[in-house]
């Protein structure tokens, strides 16, 4: 269930953050979920992994979908590709790293902060 | 342990980070580009326009709204002046920001700063050629007047507005994909598109070139190859227009001055395929009555389009047009009273002085047997990846030296100052602001009192059934072949000293022919105009076809000057194929060669997109010219080839004097075999084509017309192989890369203007929009849009998107 939550609000963060501060930003807000919400490093990682990639292939998916990727094709063919849907599976791949690994920091700079509430945490999970 | 694990993980999160946020040489910030975001998916667009329906200007002091029609051409309307220039520079941001950044930055001479050192030779010719200087000068002056500060003020806040309300991921996609953030808009920036058109339209001379051909061949050679037109032929003011003024004198001709040294290389010129067609005709010729007034100005085709068309509308206001974006004044269009339209008119605005220098600090030169002080300015270039390059120049009283030991000064042997009236403080645009107010024929001249130039065959036409053509500007008097040679800066009777007054311009007002028309070739019969008149290079074929049209056509609807708008005639092989043709040795043709004499032999000589022959021409053609001229290739020094009507007129006369010698065979060869010799090869060729293209050679797909975006290495937001006939030197100017990139005419009927118009591009200039490019193909098949205004003013219908923009 935490896990679940856990996803939900680095997914709520990946979205938001980057519409005030840079795209990066999404490595900063997973990492302070995982700060504040303790768990694995395992899960941690997984959880931005899945919460960053999914909002990225998402927004990026309906972008392209609703526009019939007119942009899309054309910056494809500027970068050598064949198929614009590799743009969407390389912004995914970048949101995904990027949110896990942040993920993952928080989450190990949690564990110096409160060594406690790690053992803790690592048994509800 | 703990703090190990934490340490490698940040390490490698901020190691990815900063890997995905800095640029690779050409590659921009992955991870910020592929930002949902920040990245190109913001600059994908549903809708065609994704500005708020409420939009708050706080600088404005009412309210204003703009209409956008289904073209995205926004109709503007402000209760005053600074309102509605306020909203153009906003709209007109919101449609081409980039492209306005772009431009001021080749005005500037700003490139290097964000393509690197590949625009650094580039740059350094735009500050040597002073157009940054030029912007500066047109901008005090303008700021001097309340009237004209204000609204050039008002247009740099409405375009720092639109700025204003971006955030990163909003930035026009050329932005991201070079890596850069627009900057703050100024007032100078504002007044750049003087300097950008001069040099594209009033720079072309070919002194240099000239000076080392007759030094090398002499004056009796140079004359045949570059003779002086004598203006008989179709000029754009008819011959019948009398010059009852009495003269200025002219200047003393000084003795003969030979330049001492060759120039191997010379500065890059304006395309020679720039030129463009306006034409006019009066209430006798029209079936409706009213006056219709045409013109299109054929560059080079970019993407985004070189014009951004607006209605702007306010108390004392109501014009219709297009302008170069960034540019807070319509150049061609019409209001509700008048109509005008410009085509370049060639004409010898640049000279150049080779001038001596005391020693080697370039401190003082020789001027009328003294040493004069010299002014030094250091230019400094910021490029992009690279140190900062600091290039010196001198000023001298005759203005910058471009050729010197720094730049292609063949071993410092060379210093030539550069003379262009552009240099002096243009007032252009105080005459373009009257061209758009103006109700009559009288207020009409009042601004082009002001018109400085680059010079431009202006052409008007009114309500009321009035045509005229006019060539106003600064043109200095000179004496006959003054500013033909490189002239001796030493020398004070050398330079220009007078100016041929307003009153004794180029003008005709009406014409019992019922038409007036200009396609940029020689203005004036020689012999009725009493001051020199020189360039080094004129139109001799569009102008002809135009005026031989328009004799002929009668009750003529805007439909009909549409059509000679798109007319295909290809009046160059209308002259010469019949001779070539006679020429060939047509009894040992094979059976390729059989194929290609028949096409040509069946031509009508229109260069219609689907037909076969004029591809078989221009092949014929362009090697010909080159086997002919191919004593220019093995010339190490500067120098032009004869233009295409010289080279067509000796061909025919067969007085080649020698050149139809290939130099690539021990034979000397005369004028029949250089023509049958390229027959053969041209025959050949295309079966090359052919083979390599695996397609027919019909004309639009040998011809291959395609629109580039402004950034070449940005090919997939190119247009390519658009269906288009015509050719340089026909009305329908498409080559290549060139064409008509404003068509437009007008019907002046008192109870409404009709107007139509067609671009090679789009509103937008945005590639991820979805009608980016939506008028290349109607431009391309003929078609012209209905201009919303007078009589087809916009109705409910019609608005595809309303905006209100309140303080």
């Amino acid at each position: 269930m935490k896990f679940i939550i856990k996803i939900f609000l680095i997914g709520i963060l990946s979205y938001l953050l980057p519409f005030y501060f840079s795209w990066w930003s999404i490595a900063v807000g997973a990492g302070l979920i995982s700060l504040l919400i303790r768990g694995s490093n395992f899960n941690s990682f997984n959880g931005g992994v899945i919460a960053g990639g999914l909002v990225w292939f998402y927004l990026s998916f309906t972008i392209d979908n609703s526009t019939n990727s007119i942009l899309s094709e054309k910056i494809a063919l500027l970068m050598n590709l064949t198929d614009s849907i590799w743009l969407i599976y390389a912004s995914t791949l970048i949101g995904a790293l990027v949110t896990g690994l942040g993920s993952l920091t928080g989450s190990l700079l949690g564990s110096i902060l409160s060594p406690k509430k790690m053992s803790r945490n690592e048994y509800v999970s | 342990m703990k703090f190990l694990g934490f340490f490698i993980s940040f390490f490698v999160t901020a190691s990815l980070i900063t890997l995905l946020n800095r640029p690779f040489d050409k590659i921009p910030p992955i991870g910020k580009l592929l930002s949902p975001h920040q990245g190109f998916w913001q600059n994908s667009e549903k809708e065609p326009i994704s500005l708020d329906q409420s939009i708050k200007l706080i600088e404005l002091k009412e309210v204003v709204t703009v209409q956008f029609d289904e073209l995205l051409i926004p109709h503007i309307n402000a209760k005053n002046i600074e309102d509605l220039y306020m909203t153009q520079g906003y709209v007109t941001a919101y449609h081409r920001l980039w492209q306005m950044d772009f431009y001021a930055r080749v005005v500037m001479g700003r490139l290097s700063e964000v393509v690197g050192i590949k625009a650094l030779g580039y740059d350094r010719l735009q500050r040597r050629l002073g157009l940054k200087d030029m912007t500066l000068k047109l901008h005090d002056g303008l700021m001097k007047d309340d009237y004209y500060a204000s609204i050039i003020s008002a247009y740099t806040n409405g375009v720092n507005a639109y700025i204003a309300s971006l955030s990163q991921g909003d930035y026009p996609i050329e932005f991201k994909l070079l890596n850069y953030e627009p900057e703050k808009w100024t007032t100078v920036k504002t007044c750049m598109a003087y300097a950008l058109l001069a040099s594209t339209l009033s720079r072309s001379e070919a002194d240099i070139e000239h000076t080392n051909f007759r030094k090398m061949f002499g004056e009796d050679l140079f004359n045949v190859l570059f003779p002086e037109p004598d203006g008989t032929s179709a000029p754009v003011i008819p011959r019948d227009t009398p010059f009852g003024f009495e003269p200025m004198s002219r200047p003393q001709k000084p003795e003969k001055f030979e330049a001492q040294h060759i120039v191997n290389e010379s500065i890059s010129k304006q395309n020679p395929l720039n030129g463009s067609n306006n034409f006019a005709i009066d209430s006798t010729k029209s079936k409706s009555g009213h006056a219709i007034l045409a013109n299109e100005p054929d560059l080079e085709l970019t993407a985004p389009s070189i014009w951004y068309a607006s209605h702007l509308t306010s108390p004392d206001i109501n014009v219709m047009g297009v302008t170069v974006p960034g540019t807070p004044v319509i150049l061609i269009g019409f209001n509700d009273s008048i109509s005008w339209g410009v085509t370049n008119s060639p004409r010898d605005q640049v000279d150049w002085f080779s001038v001596t220098f005391k020693d080697t600090s370039r401190k003082e030169y020789l001027y009328n047997n003294q040493w004069f002080k010299t002014e030094q300015i250091l230019e400094e270039i910021v490029i992009k990846n690279a140190d900062n390059f600091i290039d010196t120049i001198i000023r001298v009283h005759h203005g910058p030296i471009v050729y010197d030991r720094d730049y292609l000064s063949n071993h410092e042997k060379v210093n030539l100052a550069m003379r262009w009236i552009a240099h002096d403080e243009s007032t252009t645009f105080k005459a373009l602001f009257h061209f758009n107010k103006a109700n009559n024929y009288d207020e009409f001249v009042e601004g082009l009192r002001f018109f400085s130039g680059p010079p431009q065959n202006i052409i008007y036409s009114d309500t009321k059934g009035n045509i005229a053509l006019n060539l106003p500007g600064k043109f200095p008097i000179k004496f006959p072949g003054q500013g033909k040679f490189i002239l001796d800066g030493s020398d004070p009777d050398s330079e220009w000293k007078k100016y041929i007054p307003f009153e004794h311009r180029l003008e005709r007002y009406n014409h019992p022919q019922g038409f007036l028309s200009s396609a940029n070739q020689f203005p004036v019969d020689r012999t009725t105009y009493p001051y020199y008149v020189y360039s080094h290079r004129f139109e001799n074929y569009r102008n002809r076809r135009v005026n031989e049209r328009l004799i002929t056509m009668k009750n003529i609807e805007p439909e009909d000057l549409m059509s000679l708008q798109n007319d295909n005639f290809n009046y160059i092989a209308s002259e010469i194929l019949p001779y070539l043709l006679s020429q060939l040795d047509t009894l040992s043709l094979n059976e390729d060669q059989n194929k290609f004499f028949y096409e040509l032999q069946n031509w009508d000589y229109f260069n219609h997109p689907n037909l076969k022959a004029p591809t078989n021409f221009e092949l014929w053609s362009d090697i010909l010219s080159d086997q002919l001229w191919d004593e220019f290739d093995t010339m190490s020094f500067a120098v032009n080839k004869p233009d295409i009507h010289t080279t067509s007129q000796l061909i025919i006369s067969d007085s080649l004097v020698g050149f139809s010698d290939r130099l690539s065979t021990p034979e000397k060869e005369t004028t029949p075999d250089l023509i049958n010799y390229a027959f053969y090869t041209a025959v050949d060729s295309l079966n090359q084509w052919l083979s390599i293209n695996g397609k027919n050679h019909s004309w639009n797909e040998f011809k291959e017309t395609e629109i580039n975006h402004l950034i070449s290495s940005f090919t997939s937001f190119n247009s390519k192989n658009i269906s288009i006939g015509g050719n340089h030197n026909i009305v329908n100017a498409v080559s290549k890369h060139h064409g008509p990139s404003w068509r437009m005419v007008v019907e002046m009927d008192p109870q409404g203007i009709n107007a139509y118009g067609v671009y090679p591009g789009s509103q937008t200039g945005n590639p991820g929009n979805p009608m980016y490019g939506h008028m290349i193909t109607a431009w391309a098949e003929g078609k012209y849009y209905n201009l919303k205004f007078g009589q087809n003013k916009m109705l409910a219908g019609d608005i595809l998107y309303e905006i209100q923009l309140t303080p």
